[in-house]
C-alpha cells in the first residue's frame, strides 16, 4: 500500500531555528523525515516567493521558522517575517490551499525538541489532508521549476 | 515555431531598417543599449543565440509604438512575443519583478485540482447571479490586493464599482469562483506552455456557465480574450471592455450622473488602445458626467505614452523613467487626476510615485483612478463594501 | 482632314506632347484646369543636377505651345465628357467662368492693384496671398488675369435685396468709402436708414459668425452712408427722362422710395402720393428718433427727391382723397401700391378702449410727428416685436418711471431682435415672459391695472412657434395706468373699394404674383407690408426692386427677364481658414444710459473710420470674388465681364494624351513629424516658393516662426512615401530635390549646414551622383541615415527636435536644427477618380494610369486611343516626364495614322 508521505520545506535560521534542528539531531530525538530543511540567515529575509516556489516544486507543506522576538541576531528579523507571512498567508489562502499547509513558527536554538514536535504535527496534519492540489496537476508539461528539479535529480 | 517562421508571420523581412522605431521607443529614449531595430537586424541575420540570450529581449514593453509609426508594418510586438518563448524554452526568463511572486502565482493557478478562495471580496452589497448571460470577468485583482498591498489601493475595488454600476444598470453577473489568470504575462514572457493550459481550464468553464457575453475590466484580459485565446481555444462569447460597455449604456441614457467638478486626463492603456484600438469610448464616458473637465496630454491615443513596465518582467530604472516622464505629462496638462482604464496602469503609476527615493526628484503626485471608480462616484451610490 | 489630338495637363510633359504633335501637323487641344500652363516645374526654384533656373528654361517652351498655330490652348478648362473611340473621340469641354475677357485682356494688371480682396495663392502653396482677380504667376501663359469666385457668400444669399454685402465690406478694409457706398447705393437707396434699422439676417448667417463673432455688416453700412453724406460734394443729377409714362406710387416707405428710385432711373415719371405729412413710411412714424434720427432720412429721402421723383404729402388715396380710378383718369399707366401696415391689430380684451390704453403703431406714429403724448408713470406694453420695444423706450423717454414689456411666449419666440431686447438691461424696463393680459381694469375712464394670467407653452402652431396655452388659475393683477398694446399689425386697404376686385388674403394683405408682385387688376402692383404683412425694411425694398422690374416690363409690352441662377453659397468648410485667430467684433459706442434717456438723442453713435477698417479686415471674403466691381472700373481693355457663363466647347479628336501631373500627400496625417502645428516644419515644396526669387520671400529663406534666415537645417526624406500605411511607393524626386534644396541654402547663405536623413539615396540619373558627392564635397550637406520617428519642438526658440536612432551605434539621439524641410509623398493629381471615369480608363490603386502591356505598348491606357505620360503615368523626375511626353505624341501620331491593332486585346 502506498502511503502518503507529504514533503515539507522548512526555510530555518541560522542562528536559532536550523541550531535547534541540529540539536535535535544530535541528542537522537526521532522525528519524521518528510522535512527538507532550508537554512537561511534570518526569518526576516524569507521572500514569499520562496514559499510559492516550493509549492510549484511539489511540497505538501511550508515551513517558515525563526528566532523569538528578542532573539533576533539581526533584531528585527521575527517582525519583518511575520509582516511578509500575513501577506503570503493571504495569497496562499486566495489560492485555495488548507491552512494547515503554511506554517510559521518561532524556535529558539535551545528547542531541539519542539522543533521535532512541529515537524511531527505537520506531518500528521498533511497526511490527513492528502497531496498539495498544486502538485503535479498540470495536464501539460509542469512548472520550469519542476521540470528543473527533475532534470537535476535525473 | 522557429526563427524563419517567426520572420515570416510577423513581416519582419520587410525591415527597411530606417530605425524609425528606436527613435520612437520609449525605452530607447532612456537606455542607450536597447535598439528594437537592432533586435530586428539580428532576426533578420540569423543570430538567433543572441537575441535569445540577450536579457534586453525581456525589456520590451509590447506597447507598439514601433508597429504604429512603421513603414513596413512590421509587427514586432508579436515578433518579441514569439522570440520570448523561443528564449524561454532555452531557459531564458527575463527579470520577474517582486522576486516572480504574479508568475508563479499564474503558474500555481494553472493547476487544474485548486479551488480558489478568490471571491472572498464580494460582499453582500454586490449583486451577482447563477442565472446571468453576461459573464464579468474580475482577473487577478484578489491576489494583486496582496501583493501590492503598499500602493495605498485595493485592485478589488475596480471590480467592486463594475458589479456597482452593472448592478445599477439592471445587470446581476456571473462571477468564476475559480476563474483562472487570463494567462497574458505568461504569453508575452514566452511561457506558452502554462498560457495553453490556462487558456483550456478559462474555456471549459466559460463554456460551462452558458454564458453570452464576458465583460472585462482589464484591458490586458480583454486583449488576450479577443486577440490571443482564438489561437488555441474557442471561446464563443461577445467581448466587451467595461467602458465599451458603458459607452453604449450612456448613449441609450440609461445611466443619471451627480456633478463632479474635477479637471482629469486619461492615459490610454497600451493593451485598450493601439492593440484593440479603442480610444473614443472611455473618453466618451468621462465626458458623460456633468461638471468633469478632460483634458489631453501631450501624446493621446494612439500616440499615447506606456505606463513603462509589462508583464512584470525587466521592471529597471528605466521602466522608471518612462513613468515620470508620462506623470510630467498628466501634470502638464493641469488636471487634479489621471485616469485609467488598466489596473496593471494604475499599480506602475502608483509604484513611481510611492517608491521616489530619496532623490529629489520632480514632482510626480496626482491622484490616479480607474474610470468606473470615477463613474461610481458619480452615481449617488452608497459604497458599502 | 488634319489629325487633331486633346492633351489633358499643361505641365511640362503635356507642353512637350502639345509641341511634338503640332509640329508633326497635328491641331492640339491643349486642356489645363488652371488659369496657366506650366504645372509643378513653373513652381520650382532650380532644377537638378544643373540648378538651372526652372521657369528660365522652362518659359520658352510655354510661349512656343502657346504661340504655336496648331496648338489651341484651352485654359481654366476641364475635360467634361469623352465618347467614341480612337480616330474620332468626342470630348466635350468645360470652360470655366473666368470673368475676364481672354481676347482682351493685356495682363497689365492694373485691376488686382485695386482688387480689396487677399487670398491664400495656390502657386505659393499658401505662405502668400494674391488678389481675388489674379495671374497665378508673373510669367503665366495665356497672359491674362482669371477672376476666383467661390460662390455666393452667404451674407449676401441672406440679403433679401442681393446686396453685395463682401463687396462693399471689403472696399470699407481698403480705405475706400465713397467706392463702398455707391455699391451699396445701387440696391439700397436708405443706406445710412438701413445701416441702423436693419435686421440684419446677413450677419446671422455671416461665416465668420462661426469662428467667433459675425462681422458688424450693419455697422459697416451705417458708417460709409454717413461718411458718404458727411463729405459729399458732387450735386445728384436728376435721372433722364426716356419715358413719357408715368408712374404713380402709393406710399413712401422703404417699399415705394426703392421703386420710385428705380423707376426714376429707367427714364419713368414718377409721382409718389403719401398720405402722412411726412415721407418716408414706418421709417419715418414708426421708428423712434433714438434708433433713427429724423435729419437721416430726410436727407436720404431729399437725395431720391433730387433724382426726380415727385413726393405729395398729405395726399392720401383711397377714401379721403384720390381714387384709383383718379389716377388713371390723370394719366398714370401703372400704380404701386405700398402703403404697409399702419393698422394696429386689436386684443379684443375688455377694457381696450378705456382712455389711457394706447395703440403701439398709433403711439409711435403720434411721438414721431411731434404730437404731445404723455403716457402716465406705469406702463405695461403688450407684445413682443420691435414696435413693443420700440413703445417701451420711448414711454422712458417721455418720462414714464417703470415700464413692463408683457410678452406671452418665452424670450426664444420673442421676434424682437437682440439688441433691442439686450436694451432692456441698460435701458431699465422690465421684460415679463409667459404672460398675456386677461382684462384691462379702469375707473373713471382712465385705466388702472391689468388683470393677467401665466401662460405655458404647448405644440408649435402654425407659425412654427410654440402656442401659449393660458394656465387655469394663475391669475394675478398689475397696477398700472397706462396700456400701449403692439401686438400686430395689417395694412389699411382703405383705399380698395369694397367691390373693387382686388384679390385680398384671409390676413387683409394684398395677393400679388410673386415673380412681377402684379396684383390680379392689371397694371396694379403691391409689395412691401401690403403684401407680407409686417416684415423688414429691406424685404420691403427688395419688393420696390421686383416691382420696378415688373412695372418697367409690363409698360414696355415685354416679359420679365429671366433671374440669374445664383452660384451656391459658400459655407463655413469651404472657407480657407488657415492663418485666422479668434478676434471678437468691434463693440458699437453708444450714448452713456442715464444722458440718453433724458431726450431722443441717437444712441449709438456709429464707427470710428479705425473702427471700421479693422472690424471690415475681419471678413473672411468668403465667396472670394466679392463683387465690387472695382476692378471693371480700371480696366481700360473693357475685358472684365462679371456675368460671365460657363461654357462648353465640342471638339472632335483623334487622341488623348493624359499628363494631368501631381499634388502632394497631406503630411499633415503623419502625427509624428508635427507639419501643420510646429511652425519651422515645412514641406519641400513650400521650401521651392520660399527660395524662389518669385515667390513670397522675395527668394529670401526666411523661416515661418521668426523670420530668421536658418544656418542649420534638417531634410526628412520618405515623408508618406515608402510606407506600408501611407503609400507604399517611393516618389522618385525626392532624394534628389532634397540634394538640391540642401545645396540652394547654401547657395543662399554660404556656411550653412544641411543634413539629410534618407532611407537609401536614389541618384539614378545621368550625373545625379556626381551632383550629390558635390553636395557633400562642397556644400556643407550631411547624409544620416535613417528615419526619424519624432519631431518635438523647443519652445524657447522655435527649433524643431529630431528624435532619431544612429543605426551605427544603435543609440536613440535627438538632432536640433532650426528648419525641417519634409520631403512629402507625391500623388496623382487630385480630381484623378473623376477624370479617369470620365475618360473611361482604368487607374491603378494608388491613381496612376493602369497600363496593361508595359512592354510594348508601354503608355497606352486601358482605353484604345488614350496615352499617359509624365507622373500621370508613374513617379518620375522631369526629364523623364518630357521624354514620355515626346514618346505619347509618337504613340498617338502612330496610332491614329496606323490605326494598328496592338497585341494586346482590345487595345491600340
Amino acid at each position: 500500500m502506498n502511503e502518503f508521505e507529504p514533503r515539507i520545506i522548512a526555510f530555518a535560521c541560522n542562528w536559532c531555528t536550523y541550531a535547534a534542528a541540529d540539536l535535535a539531531g544530535t541528542s537522537r530525538i526521532h522525528y519524521a523525515p518528510n522535512v527538507r530543511v532550508v537554512r537561511v540567515m534570518c526569518s526576516g529575509m524569507v521572500n514569499p516567493i520562496y514559499a510559492l516556489k516550493a509549492f510549484e516544486g511539489g511540497a505538501d507543506g511550508v515551513l517558515i521558522a525563526g528566532c523569538n522576538y528578542s532573539d533576533c541576531h539581526y533584531l528585527n528579523g521575527p517582525i519583518k517575517c511575520d509582516a511578509m507571512f500575513a501577506r503570503l498567508k493571504k495569497l496562499v489562502h486566495t489560492l485555495g490551499l488548507e491552512d494547515e499547509r503554511l506554517r510559521r513558527e518561532r524556535i529558539s536554538a535551545s528547542e531541539g525538541v519542539i522543533f521535532a514536535r512541529v515537524i511531527d504535527e505537520m506531518v500528521e496534519q498533511l497526511k490527513k489532508l492528502g497531496p498539495s492540489p498544486l502538485k503535479g496537476a498540470r495536464e501539460k508539461a509542469p512548472s520550469p521549476f519542476e521540470r528543473a528539479r527533475e532534470e537535476a535529480t535525473v | 515555431m522557429n526563427l524563419e517562421d517567426i520572420i515570416k508571420e510577423t513581416k519582419t523581412f520587410y525591415c527597411l531598417e530606417c530605425g524609425k522605431c528606436s527613435s520612437i521607443c520609449p525605452i530607447s529614449r532612456y537606455d542607450p543599449a536597447y535598439s528594437p531595430r537592432v533586435m530586428v537586424e539580428d532576426a533578420l541575420l540569423g543570430l538567433e543565440d543572441g537575441l535569445v540570450h540577450n536579457n534586453k529581449l525581456f525589456s520590451c514593453l509590447t506597447c507598439g509604438a514601433c508597429q504604429l509609426k512603421c513603414p513596413s508594418d512590421v509587427n514586432f510586438p508579436l515578433f518579441i512575443q514569439k522570440m520570448r518563448a523561443i528564449a524561454s524554452n532555452n531557459g531564458q526568463h527575463g527579470d520577474c519583478a517582486h522576486s516572480g511572486t504574479t508568475q508563479s502565482l499564474t503558474r500555481l493557478m494553472a493547476n487544474s485540482t485548486i479551488q480558489q478562495r478568490r471571491l472572498e471580496w464580494l460582499s453582500d452589497g454586490y449583486r451577482t447571479s447563477d442565472q446571468s448571460e453576461v459573464l464579468f470577468w474580475v482577473g487577478c485583482a484578489p491576489y494583486f490586493d496582496t501583493v501590492f498591498e503598499d500602493l495605498g489601493f485595493k485592485v478589488t475595488d475596480i471590480a467592486k464599482a463594475s458589479l456597482r454600476i452593472l448592478n445599477l444598470l439592471g445587470i446581476e453577473p456571473k462571477v468564476l469562483p475559480n476563474e483562472k489568470c487570463c494567462g497574458h504575462d505568461m504569453l508575452w514572457t514566452g511561457d506558452v506552455d502554462t498560457f495553453e493550459e490556462l487558456a483550456q481550464q478559462n474555456a471549459a468553464m466559460i463554456k460551462e456557465a452558458g454564458v453570452e457575453k464576458i465583460i472585462f475590466s482589464c484591458p490586458e484580459c480583454y486583449r488576450t480574450f479577443k486577440e490571443d485565446y482564438p489561437n488555441y481555444v474557442d471561446i464563443d462569447c461577445e467581448l466587451q471592455h467595461i467602458s465599451e460597455f458603458l459607452s453604449e449604456a450612456i448613449e441609450k441614457d440609461g445611466l443619471r450622473f451627480k456633478e463632479i467638478r474635477k479637471k482629469v486626463t486619461y492615459q490610454d492603456p497600451c493593451r485598450l488602445g493601439r492593440h484593440l484600438g479603442v480610444y473614443e469610448p472611455p473618453r466618451e464616458v468621462i465626458q458623460a458626467i456633468p461638471g468633469v473637465e478632460l483634458v489631453e496630454m501631450k501624446h493621446n491615443r494612439e500616440e499615447s505614452l506606456c505606463c513603462g513596465t509589462s508583464a512584470f518582467t525587466n521592471c529597471d530604472l528605466y521602466s522608471k523613467q518612462i513613468r515620470v516622464e508620462r506623470l510630467l505629462e498628466a501634470k502638464a496638462t493641469g488636471a487634479d487626476t489621471l485616469i485609467t482604464t488598466c489596473p496593471k496602469c494604475q499599480i506602475h503609476f502608483r509604484c513611481a510615485m510611492v517608491n521616489k527615493g530619496e532623490e529629489k526628484g520632480p514632482d510626480i503626485e496626482i491622484e490616479v483612478m480607474d474610470m468606473v471608480n470615477l463613474v461610481a462616484n458619480a452615481l449617488e451610490v452608497q459604497d458599502d463594501g | 482632314m488634319a489629325e487633331s489630338a486633346l492633351v489633358i495637363g499643361g505641365g511640362v510633359a503635356g507642353i512637350q506632347a502639345s509641341i511634338d504633335l503640332a509640329n508633326m501637323g497635328f491641331q492640339v487641344y491643349l486642356v489645363e484646369r488652371s488659369p496657366s500652363i506650366g504645372g509643378r516645374m513653373a513652381q520650382l526654384d532650380k532644377t537638378f543636377p544643373t540648378n538651372d533656373c526652372a521657369m528660365c528654361i522652362l518659359g520658352p517652351k510655354m510661349i512656343e505651345c502657346y504661340r504655336h498655330q496648331n496648338i489651341k490652348l484651352l485654359s481654366y478648362s476641364e475635360v467634361a465628357a469623352v465618347a467614341g473611340e480612337l480616330g474620332n473621340f468626342e470630348v466635350k469641354v468645360l470652360r470655366k467662368p473666368s470673368y475676364v475677357d481672354e481676347t482682351k485682356c493685356t495682363g497689365c494688371g492694373e485691376c488686382a492693384e485695386v482688387c480689396p480682396v487677399e487670398l491664400k495663392s495656390e502657386f505659393d502653396q499658401g505662405m502668400g496671398n494674391r488678389k481675388a482677380i489674379y495671374k497665378p504667376f508673373a510669367q503665366a501663359i495665356p497672359n491674362v488675369y482669371v477672376i476666383d469666385k467661390k460662390g455666393t457668400p452667404p451674407c449676401k444669399a441672406a440679403c433679401p435685396v442681393g446686396l453685395d454685402v463682401q463687396g462693399y465690406v471689403a472696399l470699407i478694409a481698403q480705405g475706400k468709402f465713397k467706392e463702398a457706398f455707391h455699391l451699396i447705393r445701387q440696391k439700397i437707396v436708405l443706406p445710412a436708414t438701413v445701416g441702423r434699422v436693419c435686421t440684419h439676417p446677413c450677419e446671422r448667417e455671416c461665416n465668420r459668425g462661426k469662428l467667433d463673432e459675425p462681422i458688424a455688416i450693419a455697422a459697416l453700412k451705417r458708417f460709409v452712408a454717413d461718411y458718404a453724406l458727411d463729405t459729399r460734394t458732387e450735386e445728384i443729377v436728376p435721372a433722364a427722362r426716356t419715358q413719357d409714362a408715368r408712374v404713380a406710387v402709393v406710399g413712401s416707405g422703404p417699399a415705394g422710395l426703392t421703386a420710385a428710385n428705380d423707376l426714376v432711373l429707367l427714364g419713368y415719371g414718377v409721382t409718389i402720393f403719401e398720405a402722412l405729412p411726412v415721407p418716408g413710411g414706418m421709417l419715418a412714424v414708426g421708428i423712434p428718433d433714438y434708433r433713427l434720427p429724423k435729419e437721416v432720412l430726410r436727407r436720404e429721402i431729399e437725395d431720391i427727391q433730387r433724382l426726380g421723383v415727385e413726393i405729395r404729402l398729405n395726399s392720401p388715396v383711397g377714401k379721403n382723397g384720390l381714387t384709383l380710378d383718379d389716377l388713371w383718369q390723370e394719366g398714370y399707366k401703372a400704380i404701386f401700391i405700398a402703403v404697409g401696415a399702419h393698422k394696429s391689430a386689436k386684443l379684443d380684451i375688455p377694457g381696450e378702449d378705456f382712455e389711457g390704453v394706447y395703440h403701439g403703431v398709433s403711439f409711435l406714429r403720434d411721438v414721431n410727428l411731434g404730437e404731445k403724448v404723455t403716457p402716465g408713470e406705469k406702463i405695461a406694453v403688450v407684445g413682443g416685436g420691435n414696435v413693443a420695444i420700440d413703445a417701451a423706450r420711448t414711454a422712458l423717454r417721455l418720462g414714464s418711471r417703470e415700464v413692463t414689456i408683457i410678452y406671452r411666449r418665452s424670450r426664444q419666440e420673442m421676434p424682437a431682435s437682440d439688441e433691442e431686447i439686450a436694451e432692456a438691461e441698460h435701458e431699465g424696463f422690465k421684460i415679463q415672459y409667459l404672460v398675456n393680459p386677461v382684462r384691462i381694469l379702469g375707473e373713471d375712464g382712465g385705466v388702472s391695472g391689468m388683470e393677467c394670467i401665466q401662460m405655458e407653452l404647448g405644440e408649435p402652431d402654425a407659425s412654427g412657434r410654440r402656442r401659449p396655452i393660458a394656465v387655469e388659475g394663475s391669475q394675478f393683477t398689475i397696477d398700472l395706468d397706462t396700456v400701449i398694446l403692439a401686438v400686430g399689425q395689417s395694412p389699411d386697404l382703405a383705399l380698395l373699394s369694397k367691390d373693387s376686385g382686388f384679390q385680398v388674403s384671409p390676413r387683409g394683405t394684398l395677393v400679388v404674383d410673386g415673380k412681377s408682385l402684379a396684383t390680379n387688376m392689371p397694371g396694379v402692383f403691391a409689395g412691401g407690408d401690403a403684401v407680407l404683412g409686417p416684415a423688414t425694411v429691406v424685404q420691403a425694398m427688395a419688393a420696390g426692386h421686383r416691382a420696378a422690374i415688373g412695372i418697367d416690363s409690363y409698360l414696355r409690352g415685354d416679359t420679365i427677364p429671366p433671374e440669374q441662377e445664383p452660384l451656391p453659397t459658400v459655407t463655413i468648410e469651404d472657407v480657407d481658414l488657415r492663418g485666422k485667430e479668434r478676434k471678437n467684433r468691434v463693440t458699437m459706442p453708444t450714448a452713456p444710459v442715464k444722458q440718453r434717456l433724458s431726450d431722443f438723442r441717437e444712441v449709438n453713435l456709429g464707427l470710428s473710420e479705425e473702427m471700421a477698417i479693422e472690424e471690415a479686415k475681419r471678413c473672411l471674403n468668403c465667396g472670394g470674388c466679392s463683387g465690387c466691381r472695382e476692378c471693371e472700373k480700371v480696366c481700360q481693355a473693357k475685358a472684365i465681364n462679371h456675368e460671365m457663363k460657363e461654357q462648353f466647347l465640342s471638339l472632335n479628336v483623334g487622341a488623348i494624351i493624359l499628363a494631368s501631373g501631381f499634388d502632394f500627400y497631406d503630411v499633415s496625417k503623419l502625427g509624428e513629424y508635427g507639419y501643420g502645428k510646429i511652425a519651422n516644419v515645412i514641406t519641400a515644396i513650400e521650401y521651392e516658393r520660399l527660395t524662389s526669387a518669385s515667390g513670397p520671400t522675395s527668394g529670401e529663406l526666411r523661416r515661418p516662426s521668426d523670420g530668421k534666415i536658418p544656418s542649420k537645417i534638417a531634410f526628412i526624406q520618405c515623408v508618406g512615401s515608402r510606407d506600408f500605411k501611407n503609400l507604399p511607393y517611393c516618389s522618385s524626386v525626392c532624394c534628389m530635390h532634397a540634394t538640391k534644396e540642401a545645396i540652394l541654402a547654401y547657395e543662399h547663405r554660404p556656411g550653412t549646414r544641411s543634413t539629410i536623413f534618407y532611407m537609401d539615396l536614389r541618384a539614378v540619373g545621368k550625373r545625379f551622383q556626381e551632383y550629390v558627392t558635390r553636395a557633400k564635397e562642397e556644400y556643407n550637406v550631411t547624409y544620416i541615415r535613417g528615419r526619424p520617428g519624432e519631431i518635438d519642438v523647443n519652445t524657447a526658440n522655435g527649433n524643431p527636435i529630431i528624435w532619431h536612432e544612429d543605426t551605427t551605434t544603435g543609440e536613440t539621439k535627438t538632432f536640433e536644427p532650426e528648419l525641417v524641410i519634409l520631403s512629402q509623398g507625391l500623388v496623382p493629381s487630385t480630381g484623378i477618380e473623376k477624370l479617369a471615369s470620365i475618360l473611361g480608363i482604368s487607374l491603378d490603386k494608388y491613381g496612376f494610369a493602369e497600363i496593361p502591356d508595359k512592354l510594348f505598348y508601354p503608355l497606352d491606357t486601358t482605353r484604345p486611343g488614350i496615352f499617359a505620360c509624365g507622373y500621370a503615368h508613374s513617379p518620375r523626375d522631369i526629364p523623364d516626364s518630357v521624354v514620355q511626353g515626346s514618346a505619347a505624341a509618337a504613340r498617338a501620331a502612330e496610332a491614329t495614322a496606323a490605326r494598328v491593332p496592338s497585341l494586346v486585346a482590345g487595345g491600340i
